[in-house]
């Protein structure tokens, strides 16, 4: 069962298509990000699933409901953080955050105080609750954003970048939440974001957006691999001689050997670094080398990303 | 030198800022044109309308000949001095005949008026005005120069002819009592329609529309509550207007419920307005000045402050199309004349108003953004 399916999915806006027939499938309880730069298409295609604008092509599905016959059904069923907090300035933390509360449906007092509470604790604002929300900071101001569209613990979470502009203290805060809540309440989670750190941390997948269309999509593993190429092994050595490197060499698993003279290292390219790394550490060690350290280098999702989006570009 | 320099450029910046500013241009070059306009238009000598009185004549006679009807040369008088148009009624009781016709303005002339002038008799005209209304100005002004030409042409000036001033509606008017309906009418319109205005166009540039979209709220609902806010803050304004009338003025208030529709419909109807001009336009600053562009007209061109009747017939006819001018002519209706037909007249015209504003606010105004 998915929460979120779309197919074709196209909004055009006048002669400019900001997002060009995307199919995407998100499982329950899933934390999906979507990657790109300005303009790439993220927020277009969050509106759009959140009902607040309407395809110009193809269609969606947002917890089983059709995102143009059932926009009330959808609206009950998502929580979404947009990237302006706008909150009521005139009123206090605790009375923004009850009335939203009432608006998503959430009825019982009781049951809403409890909620409002754990949230406003959860992010250190429970003693700031009877302040007005125009004395908070911008930091403040997401934090509650986000407690209002968690507060009515809706199923699935469009966020549209959740930790811009914030601090890394803050920044964290948000990460662990969204971690506490798809893990603790299974919430399915679409999460739009140029913090590559975000969506290596949280995103059991990522798609890579970029003028509309998508890229690439699969796990943050993945994309690195398949954007990279093959992995290579860093073996630092006191000394590299002409008998280690032969014997490197010779080994079958090794498809590329270079030495890197500033760090006194061999540079082996290999197809699995797993099943390669102990064998070829075997091999130096009975050649008499002498190993200080051995790194499977990967590039990072943030290098593999910008590799991607360059490469993309140049097309 | 170089402080001249730095004023002239800090002038500079300023004026671009200011003349960029379209609230600072608004009061600081178009107020005062609309005021001008307003005010010229309104107490302009040249166009001012000749003001109809209705005139009960009791002396009826019968005289011997027509040079002995004197009660018609004086009205005749009043006529020609083209300031007042006399409309002569036969009713049993004036006052009521005033009030049915929403008039506080009248002149009765009593019984015997010519034979006690041929006799040098004392004379006591009844003038009847709202002293808040400068219309009653205009009447018992022109009463007593008309008054006493009569006496200076036979009695050499002596107070042959005097007049005695009424007030239709109160037993003890006083110039509070009657500017009551006015003021309310002036609450009913600010309040709603500043408010809306303001923040409709905020909500909108502050992306709280979006907002309140992602709730299951609806934006009639939200349109009904913003209503609801304004008419019990409209019944609280009245409520201590009524209060400080009172207590601090010692003011006489006819409270009844033929006001409720009034309180009611009124702040709905400017609720819509000002939520209909917030929609169609397009940043806070707009808003604003359309805001004031419909509202100042409104304030000063319906019967707030000034009759209409003292206005030029074309401003008359403007004042016809305001919605406020039937509220506070049905304020003034239901307070001053109890007259309960007219009233409804006035709140019928409002309602229709009302419903069309209201169904266009609604229509126009947008959650979603495309």
């Amino acid at each position: 069962m998915y929460s979120v399916v779309t197919e074709g999915l196209t909004k055009k806006f006048n002669s400019f298509t900001a997002v060009n027939h995307l199919s995407l499938e998100i499982g329950e309880g899933e934390v999906f990000g979507l990657l790109g730069p300005n303009g790439a298409g993220k927020t277009t295609t969050l509106r759009m699933l959140a009902c607040l604008i309407a395809p110009t092509e193809g269609s969606a599905a947002v917890a089983g409901y059709d995102i143009q016959s059932d926009p009330l059904k959808v609206r009950q069923s998502v929580g979404i953080l947009t990237e302006n907090p706008s909150l009521y300035e005139r009123l206090t933390a605790l009375e923004n955050m009850d009335f939203f509360a009432q608006a998503y449906g959430l009825l019982d007092p009781q049951e809403r105080s409890r909620r409002i509470r754990a949230l406003l604790e959860f992010f250190n604002l429970w003693d700031r609750r009877n302040d007005k929300v125009a004395t908070f900071s911008k930091g403040m101001k997401q934090k509650l954003a986000i407690v209002r569209a968690t507060v009515h613990k809706p199923p699935i979470l469009f966020l549209d970048e959740p930790t811009a502009g914030l601090d890394p203290e803050s920044a964290k805060e948000i990460r662990d939440l969204m971690a506490a809540l798809s893990q603790q309440e299974k919430s399915t989670i679409l999460l739009c974001t140029h913090h590559l750190e975000d969506a290596e941390k949280l995103c059991r997948r990522v798609m890579i957006m970029n003028r509309g269309t998508c890229i690439i999509v699969g796990s943050p593993d993945e994309l690195r691999e398949k954007i990279s190429g093959q992995p290579v092994i860093q073996i630092g050595l006191k000394q590299v001689n002409a008998k280690v490197l032969a014997a490197v060499k010779a080994n079958p698993q090794a498809k590329e050997v270079t030495v890197n003279p500033q760090e006194v290292a061999l540079m082996v390219t290999v197809d699995d670094a797993r099943s390669a790394t102990p064998e070829l550490v075997e091999e130096v060690v009975q050649a008499k080398g002498q190993v200080l350290s051995v790194n499977v280098l990967r590039p990072s999702l943030e290098e593999a990303y910008l590799k991607l989006i360059k490469e993309e570009n140049k097309q | 030198m170089g402080s001249g320099r730095r004023i002239l450029s800090d002038f500079k910046v300023f004026s671009r800022g200011y003349l960029r500013n379209k609230f600072g241009l608004f009061f600081g070059l178009i107020f005062p044109v609309i005021l001008i306009l307003i005010f010229g238009a309104i107490f302009s000598g040249n166009s001012s309308s000749t003001i109809d009185i209705y005139t009960q004549n009791q002396d009826t006679g019968p005289f011997e000949s027509p040079q002995l009807d004197i009660a018609s040369q004086f009205l005749q008088a009043l006529n020609s001095s083209s300031t007042i148009r006399v409309i002569t009624v036969e009713t049993s009781n004036f006052t009521n005949y005033l009030a049915e016709h929403s008039s506080s303005d009248g002149i009765i002339i009593p019984a015997n008026f010519s034979a006690n002038y041929l006799a040098a008799s004392p004379i006591n005209i009844t003038v009847y005005g709202n002293p808040t209304s400068s219309t009653n100005g205009i009447i018992v002004g022109t009463v007593s120069a008309v008054s006493n030409l009569f006496n200076l042409q036979r009695f050499n000036g002596e107070a042959v002819i005097g007049f005695t001033q009424s007030t239709i509606g109160f037993e003890n008017p006083q110039y509070v009592d009657l500017l009551i309906p006015g003021l309310i009418g002036f609450s009913i319109l600010v309040s709603p329609m500043f408010s809306l205005v303001n923040i409709s166009s905020e909500y909108k540039k502050n992306k709280l529309f979006k907002q309140l979209s992602l709730t299951p709220i609806t934006k009639m609902e939200w349109l009904a509550s913003k209503i609801l806010w304004y008419i019990v803050l409209t019944l609280a304004s009245f409520l201590l207007m009524v209060a400080v009338g009172v207590v601090v003025f010692g003011a006489h208030v006819n409270l009844t419920l033929g006001l409720l529709p009034f309180l009611i419909i009124g702040p709905t109807l400017f609720a819509s307005l000002g939520m209909l001009v917030g929609t169609v336009t397009k940043n806070p600053e707009t808003a604003g000045v359309i805001g004031n562009i419909v509202t100042f007209p409104m304030m000063f061109l319906a019967g707030t402050f000034f009759p209409i009747s003292i206005m030029p017939d074309y401003l008359q006819n403007i004042a016809h199309v305001l919605p406020l001018f039937y509220i506070v002519e049905g304020l003034n209706n239901v307070m001053v004349y109890g007259n309960i037909t007219g009233a409804l007249i006035d709140i019928a015209i409002v309602s229709v108003i009302t419903v069309i504003i209201f169904a266009a606010a609604v229509k126009l105004f947008k959650w979603r953004e495309d």
